[in-house]
């Protein structure tokens, strides 16, 4: 459990730190930039992701002071069964995802060389990370 | 895979929430072994069996498994 609540304190602080280096651009972006409908929208982006953090922070401190809380969170992270259902969700997730870059891919081929180019270029690129994790996972596991 | 567990609780008086508690696991997992949608893994199999004071075969039936090996 100790081991636990270390890698929660890390997490909070890893949050604090995300969060302050996510208020710096919207802090250039309000005062030092003419803002335009677009800048707005990456303000309000970058806000939302900070909430969501925030959220998550205060959960992970709230379990830090409570022994109980901070074992029902042992439980909920390291529960073999969302482990699996997790695992299962992603690489079923990652095929349709994959399966439609490549159908979209190809149609688009017919319309707009620029947006071919671009979803071939992600499609390379997921290959690439799915050869390299199956590797990793060959070797490890 | 069918399992015992529900029966050995109802004898022992202890909730899944007990059990689940006492496995380290969430009780919806303990739910999902009950009703034979997920079949826990040999660690916890063997968590399951020391808190009942049996051995794994005890709780879980794996004549399912050994039949469709014989097919």
């Amino acid at each position: 459990m100790n081991e636990f609540k270390k890698r929660i304190k890390v997490r909070v602080i890893l949050g604090g730190i995300f969060c302050t280096l996510l208020l710096i651009p919207n802090v250039v972006l309000n005062f030092f930039v003419d803002c335009s409908d677009f800048t707005e929208f990456v303000m309000g982006f970058f806000l939302a992701i900070e909430a969501v953090v925030i959220v998550l922070m205060a959960k992970y401190v709230v379990a830090l002071r409570n022994e109980e809380d901070l074992k029902k969170l042992y439980i909920k992270e390291t529960d073999e069964r969302r482990i699996a259902i997790r695992t299962q969700a992603g690489r079923t997730g990652l095929y349709i995802v994959f399966g439609t870059l490549i159908i979209v891919m190809l149609i688009s081929g017919y319309f707009s060389k620029i947006v071919f180019f671009t979803l071939l270029g992600v499609v390379v690129f997921t290959s690439f990370v799915m050869l390299l994790t199956k590797l990793y996972y060959k070797k490890k596991l | 895979m069918k399992t015992k567990i529900p029966e050995l609780r109802k004898a022992r008086k202890v909730s899944q929430e007990e059990l689940a508690l006492a496995v380290g696991v969430t009780r919806q997992t303990i739910t999902s072994i009950e009703v034979g949608k997920y079949t826990a893994s040999l660690p916890l199999a063997y968590k399951i069996a020391k808190y009942f004071g049996l051995s794994i075969e005890e709780i879980f039936d794996f004549s399912d498994l050994e039949e469709k090996e014989n097919e």
